[in-house]
């Protein structure tokens, strides 16, 4: 979730991947890297989230807001990898519908 | 602890008070029973019976140096009976009455079981208006993100 | 941003546990020789925010404690009663709508913090 903010308030991540061309500096942080740490972390608080569903089930829950915020957190954490998928997306079509 | 412990609480302290008004209701009820156990072939007075409680759970002393106490409600640990002694009432048309004609009546001080069951009853509202606060707080803890 | 939510949940959980005190304090209003409980909260999260705190290290579980960093329980050595008892119901009662408020309050800005997270995310 941290990553997804990092890339959020630092939009010169995505201008980087242009320079990760040069085989040297691939090994950094590249577009890919990027974006699957993303998801990871996405996928993590999702999971988080299911796990809690299965607690509240079993009663095991401590406080009733700490469900009502994981859900929260995954929602937004689902809401912004499928708005980065649609951006990186349209962002190919472009690219492809170029006349060359 | 659950997520029900905020109501959880409350409750135990509600059974508590409603056992303790049911007990003084007991207690002025018999007021003037003078048969109230038959022992060795003679008949006692009714005695005066009271509530014990103590705090749910009590921490050990560990947790009072580590700060590590928690929040478990209240809990009867019993009835016991009140051994003050009787008071001895003139009254020799009674059939309970002794050879001097004084009757034993229950060690029941009406006014004492008043005031109890005004503090009972008292001690019971309050603990309704925390159950109903607990009630809204866990509520409002799911309109989060709303 | 997410700073603000983590703050604002262990706000709700040291709410939950004020709460919890406060009933406790209430469930024992006439329970001889209770001390009342009182949570330990905002001070820890001012050290905390501006990093004024320290914890003492502990090498083993059997150590007692210095400084801790989350909201605790402890009692307060007061008597109001010939029973022993430290409880004050209408400073009791005080606190509990206080605390109601707070959480409220605190509920209200994590849904705002949510919203504005969506909003941000959803605008083009």
């Amino acid at each position: 979730m941290m990553k997804i903010d990092q890339l959020l308030t630092n939009p010169s991540a995505f201008l980087e991947t242009k320079r990760a061309a040069s085989p040297a500096q691939a090994s950094e942080t590249s577009f890919s890297t990027t974006l699957k740490e993303a998801l990871q972390s996405a996928n993590e608080t999702i999971v988080n989230s299911e796990k809690m569903s299965e607690k509240i089930a079993t009663g095991e829950i401590k406080n009733i807001h700490d469900v009502t915020i994981a859900a929260q957190k995954a929602q937004i954490a689902l809401q912004l990898t499928t708005q980065v998928r649609d951006k990186v997306v349209e962002s190919y079509q472009e690219i492809m519908r170029m006349q060359v | 602890m659950s997520m029900f412990q905020p109501l959880n609480i409350s409750s135990s302290a509600l059974t508590a008070n409603r056992l303790k008004m049911d007990i003084i209701s007991s207690n002025i009820a018999n007021a003037t029973t003078t048969r109230g156990k038959f022992v060795n072939g003679e008949w006692i007075p009714y005695r005066r019976k009271m509530v014990e409680v103590e705090p749910n759970g009590a921490a050990p002393f560990s947790h009072y140096l580590n700060n590590e106490m928690s929040a478990n409600g209240v809990k009867v640990t019993g009835i016991v009976e009140d051994q003050t002694p009787f008071h001895p009432v003139y009254d020799p048309t009674n059939p309970d009455s002794n050879k001097d004609g004084y009757v034993m009546m229950p060690n029941v001080d009406i006014t004492k079981e008043m005031v109890d069951l005004m503090s009972a009853s008292r001690a019971y509202e309050a603990n309704i208006t925390a159950f109903n606060v607990g009630k809204t707080m866990s509520l409002k803890a799911l309109d989060i993100g709303k | 941003m997410l700073q603000n939510i983590t703050i604002l949940q262990q706000a709700l959980d040291a709410s939950v546990l004020r709460h919890n005190a406060i009933s406790n304090n209430l469930a024992n209003v006439n329970t001889p020789n209770y001390k009342p409980q009182k949570v330990v909260f905002e001070e820890i999260l001012k050290g905390e925010l501006s990093n004024t705190r320290f914890t003492g290290n502990r090498t083993n579980d059997k150590h007692i404690q210095i400084g801790k960093s989350i909201p605790y329980i402890t009692e307060q050595p007061v008597v109001m009663q010939n029973s022993g008892n430290g409880v004050d119901v209408d400073s009791q009662m005080t606190d509990l709508t206080k605390n109601s408020i707070w959480y409220q309050t605190l509920t209200y800005q994590l849904s705002e913090e949510f919203n504005l997270l969506k909003t941000a995310i959803r605008s083009r």
